[in-house]
């Protein structure tokens, strides 16, 4: 019997692919994200609001990820957005590869920023790699102020969480203190967006978006440097 | 279920090292706790992955390593199932560090039997080239 040392990650395969990814979107000025949440704590609704809001201004392009129906799909749409499903059958996440396809059938030339909509689970996507500039974490206070610390693996990956609902804070059992103590113990870098999509008060997102998109162009010398903020004092 | 999709690419990183004709007799991987690895859901998914190819029997052996913890105010670093651990100084102010580990660490051959591969199986290694790291056992 012999022993063959190897000592290499996993999911190397999925990485290399993931890091053409990040180049082709880099060389082409496309800021991109991840949007990870469990199903129902509103991404879709987000992308909505984000595309009616931001329309005229940014060029976005989405991916949605979901196990079956192109509803998501068709709801983004008809914001007048570009949009590209990927159904992933029983598959719980998205890799770099799916989103490699994906990438194919979406003209970069002229957009701004592209977001990913991952499959609704707040526990697979997260180790995938799939090249984007940030993870963006979304809960929602429905879901209990407990879900931070019970899912630690997204809080200490993602750029940027988000807490949306928070019009219904007063209805449901949910402790903005305990949420916060949480995520500042596993990721204490990481800033928390308490949105309600259904009231439209997105304003530090939208800001954020604004921000880093001009910030990607900026690198690749094209668009506007300065952008003009939609609140002051935006993360 | 991410754990399929682990095992296959598993599944595709032996099959790089393993040269032609080895039999493969175990696979160990180390997991560190941001994986979020159930290690049964783990063991059946390598065993849906391995199904009918040359590792169909091979055995997977799990290494989950703990949280490594550091204490904002002491320094004191320590392992720990627990990330929320507060530390013997009495402060709960402690940061979990790294954790992120899945790295397929070696496999375990028998050079004695040998398997006939099917002339269409993939092979992304020649025959020989994994040799130079093998190490008696």
């Amino acid at each position: 019997m012999s022993e063959i040392r190897i000592v290499q990650n996993v999911l190397k395969h999925n990485d290399e692919i993931a890091a053409m990814n990040r180049q082709r979107l880099r060389d082409a000025g496309v800021f991109w994200i991840d949007l990870i949440g469990s199903p129902g704590c509103g991404k879709t609704s987000l992308l909505e609001t984000t595309l009616r809001r931001l329309h005229g201004r940014i060029q976005i392009g989405i991916i949605a990820g979901d196990l079956a129906t192109d509803r998501d799909a068709k709801r983004i749409q008809a914001c007048g957005a570009k949009v590209v499903q990927i159904n992933t059958g029983k598959g719980c996440h998205l890799d770099a590869n799916q989103v490699r396809h994906a990438l194919d059938e979406i003209d970069l030339t002229g957009l701004d920023l592209l977001i990913i909509e991952n499959v609704g689970n707040l526990i697979c996507p997260v180790g995938f790699d799939l090249g984007q500039d940030a993870k963006v974490g979304m809960f929602s206070v429905c879901q209990g102020d407990d879900k931070a610390a019970k899912h630690p693996h997204l809080v200490r990956a993602a750029d940027l969480l988000i807490l949306n609902k928070t019009d219904l804070l007063q209805h449901v059992r949910f402790h903005p203190v305990t949420f916060r103590d949480d995520v500042e113990k596993l990721n204490p870098d990481v800033a928390i967006m308490e949105l309600s999509v259904t009231e439209s008060r997105v304003d530090p997102w939208l800001d954020w978006l604004i921000s880093k998109t001009a910030k990607a162009q900026a690198q690749t010398g094209n668009g506007s440097p300065e952008p003009t903020p939609l609140i002051q004092g935006g993360i | 279920m991410h754990e399929l999709s682990i095992a296959r690419s598993l599944v595709g990183l032996v099959r790089d090292h393993a040269a032609e004709g080895m039999v493969v007799k175990s696979v160990h991987v180390r997991v560190g706790p941001l994986q979020a690895i159930d290690p049964g859901s783990m063991q059946l998914a390598w065993r849906a992955a391995t199904d009918d190819t040359v590792f169909e029997g091979t055995q997977l052996s799990l290494v989950r390593v703990p949280w490594e913890l550091r204490c904002r105010e002491c320094g004191r670093g320590w392992s720990s199932e627990n990330w929320s651990d507060p530390c013997t100084c009495g402060s709960c102010r402690v940061d979990p560090v790294g954790g992120d580990e899945l790295t397929l660490v070696s496999i375990e051959v028998d050079e004695t039997s040998t398997y006939s591969a099917p002339a269409d199986a993939p092979r992304s290694v020649k025959p020989g080239q994994a040799s130079k790291e093998i190490h008696r056992v």
